[in-house]
């Protein structure tokens, strides 16, 4: 039992320590890279054919919007081509978008169904042309001026530009409390691309050089994160990812808890197995700090989601259950160094995040977010992330599949929403 | 593309870091030392109206002695109960161990015992009494479960109007003659050991549940 306790003890100092230098390590490197973070834009130009992609499965309901936000783009129609690939729908899928073939838009259908995303991706990039070819999920859809925002970003030795995925509209909680992630997550990505680290290509988007896409042989099919995967794999190649924070691209996120935890299962399922397929960038004195920053610390991230998972566990077999313990009089009794520590990593916190907030508003202003969603989002959702590796570890367990079916079940909602 | 390794980032935050955890230590340590010095006041105070009863009991005026004592006995009860609750908290929550302090506090007790004990023989008074011998060296996981029983007890007596005064030792304190003595006159030789006393005693060795102490209070009366 001490040594239950001693554990505990130890990742609770652990936790703190890592929580602490993460929180710290971000604000350096903003305060360092700050110039690049705020003012970075592209400087190429350039108009390149521009292939797109749109993967489809069972979208009926939502690929119209996705198809109209493409053949709205102010972009010339000589220098871009819309490519749906079908996955087998079952719905009315194909129909939807057959009748937009009039209107220059090529369909292809999959001999059977791939079972993910990735699998139609790469089905369509033989019919392609383009120099860079862009991947756009059919539920998403963009601005107007995306590919004039994004294009001139492809300088020398880049091979992929991220757009600035944003949640549509959000009028639910779960909306609103990911709509406030997506941004600062646009942010981070921001500081990250500063440190040449960025390791994430979003599936609503993302642009690749045919180039930099074929080195890598394409997505990987066994991938349930095949955007994941493909940003390590072109990383490790050597080529250099940019990302934007104002080319917006509207995502559809999933407004039940339900949908969220599908979703979310999946991206750290599809994660921990991308990592391990590429522990190789371990090796930080050849990958630099996207090495360090993409494996490394997001592994040592685990330490405070252990204590997460564990602690409570332990607490409730050593029966010392803090409630229990309220009654000895004051909850001041409790403070000690932990206690401060926790109260400064906190102030950061929220220092850090009226920042972010502050800055990422400038392209959101239209969309109004109540007051309280903030401290929801940050000690409760932000919270939740860590217990959605129960789940992670259950579907490991009873080796769930994932496949579109799963992808969809996580939208289903939205969909009856939309 | 020729990789870059941000070396004063990760050494600037790693200086940054040791600097809140320092910080954090010396603050936290600092507001510990603070809460030992305000125990060490309540240990005083509970000394001083421990005192002041006893000197009337040296006087020898019986009557105002015991008027006295039912004045002061259920704030004498409450502050050292929660004195008690203090020390274990600290010791087991955050590992803070004062010997010293916990040695005062045992005399304490037992000054607070014998002074109740005098009150039974000159007032007629008559209360049930707990005495619990316990471990905090993590050789007893009954001894947690016992604390718990105790103080459940306790409140649900203290909800039916009935006082139980409580008297906590650390059996596994060897260097204190008042715990050597006390478990000596008791007999008890394993942890957790409970005494139950009213008329009479009685003597519960290893784990009991509050039901089972308030049936075995129930033979006492």
């Amino acid at each position: 039992m001490l040594l239950a306790e001693a554990i505990l003890n130890v990742l609770a100092y652990m936790s703190a320590f890592v929580l602490t230098y993460f929180s710290v390590f971000l604000i350096l490197a903003y305060l360092f890279n700050k110039e690049c973070v705020d003012n970075f834009v592209g400087k190429r130009q350039w108009t390149p054919f521009v292939s797109i992609i749109i993967p489809m499965y069972n979208e009926g309901r939502e690929v119209h919007r996705c198809i109209d936000s493409l053949l709205a783009l102010d972009y010339p129609k000589d220098k871009y081509e819309i490519i749906v690939v079908d996955d087998c729908s079952t719905d009315n899928s194909y129909e939807v978008v057959k009748q937009y073939e009039s209107k220059g838009i090529k369909l292809y259908k999959t001999p059977k169904n791939t079972g993910h995303a990735a699998g139609s991706k790469n089905y369509g990039v033989p019919f392609c042309k383009g120099d860079v070819i862009a991947f756009l999920d059919s539920d998403s859809f963009v601005a107007p001026d995306v590919l004039n925002i994004m294009l001139p970003y492809f300088e020398e030795g880049v091979g992929v530009v991220t757009p600035a995925c944003r949640v549509w509209e959000p009028h639910t909680i779960m909306e609103k409390l990911q709509f406030i992630e997506f941004e600062v997550i646009l942010f981070l990505r921001r500081i990250f691309m500063a440190l040449e680290a960025v390791y994430v290509t979003p599936g609503p988007f993302s642009m690749f050089t045919r180039e930099a896409f074929e080195s890598v042989g394409g997505f990987d099919e066994k991938s349930f994160t095949e955007d994941h995967e493909i940003a390590l794999s072109i990383q490790a190649k050597g080529y250099m990812i940019r990302s934007t924070v104002d080319a917006s691209v509207h995502v559809i996120q999933p407004d039940t808890i339900k949908g969220w935890l599908a979703q979310r299962v999946r991206w750290l399922r599809g994660g921990l197995y991308n990592r391990i397929k590429h522990i190789y960038l371990l090796n930080g004195l050849k990958y630099g700090d996207f090495g360090i920053l993409a494996i490394v610390l997001d592994m040592i991230l685990f330490i405070p989601i252990a204590l997460m998972l564990i602690g409570p566990v332990v607490n409730f077999f050593l029966k010392d259950h803090w409630l229990a313990r309220m009654g000895v009089g004051s909850v001041f009794y409790s403070i000690d160094a932990l206690w401060f520590i926790g109260i400064f990593i906190t102030i950061i916190s929220l220092i850090w995040f009226v920042y972010v907030w502050k800055y990422m508003r400038k392209f959101t202003s239209d969309y109004k977010i109540n007051w309280w969603i903030w401290p929801l989002h940050l000690f409760v959702y932000s919270a939740a992330w860590g217990y959605v590796w129960l789940f992670v570890l259950w579907e490991e367990i009873t080796r769930k599949k994932q496949s579109w079916a799963t992808r969809v079940e996580g939208e289903e909602a939205n969909a009856k929403k939309t | 593309m020729q990789r870059k390794l941000s070396w004063h980032l990760y050494i600037g935050a790693l200086i940054i870091t040791l600097l809140i955890f320092s910080l954090g230590f010396f603050v936290g340590g600092f507001v510990q030392s603070g809460f030992n010095d305000g125990m060490n006041d309540e240990m005083f105070d509970i000394q001083e109206k421990i005192r002041n009863i006893e000197l009337l009991v040296i006087s020898e005026d019986t009557n105002y002695f015991c008027e006295i004592y039912y004045d002061k006995i259920d704030q004498l009860d409450e502050d050292t109960y929660n004195l008690g609750q203090k020390l274990e908290f600290l010791e087991s929550e955050k590992n803070v161990i004062d010997n010293d302090l916990k040695k005062q506090y045992f005399e304490l007790e037992l000054r607070d015992y014998i002074l109740m004990n005098k009150a039974k023989e000159q007032c007629n008074f008559t209360m049930p009494v707990l005495i619990y011998f316990y471990t905090n060296t993590g050789t007893c996981p009954d001894c947690i479960d016992q604390g718990y029983e105790i103080n459940s007890l306790r409140t649900e007596m203290y909800a039916n109007g009935q006082m139980l005064r409580v008297y906590a030792y650390d059996g596994s304190m060897n260097d204190s003659a008042v715990v050597r003595s006390l478990m000596s006159e008791q007999g008890v030789v394993t942890l957790p050991s409970v005494v139950l006393i009213n008329n009479g005693s009685i003597l519960l060795e290893g784990l009991h549940s509050k039901d089972q102490m308030i049936v075995e209070l129930g033979k006492l009366k």
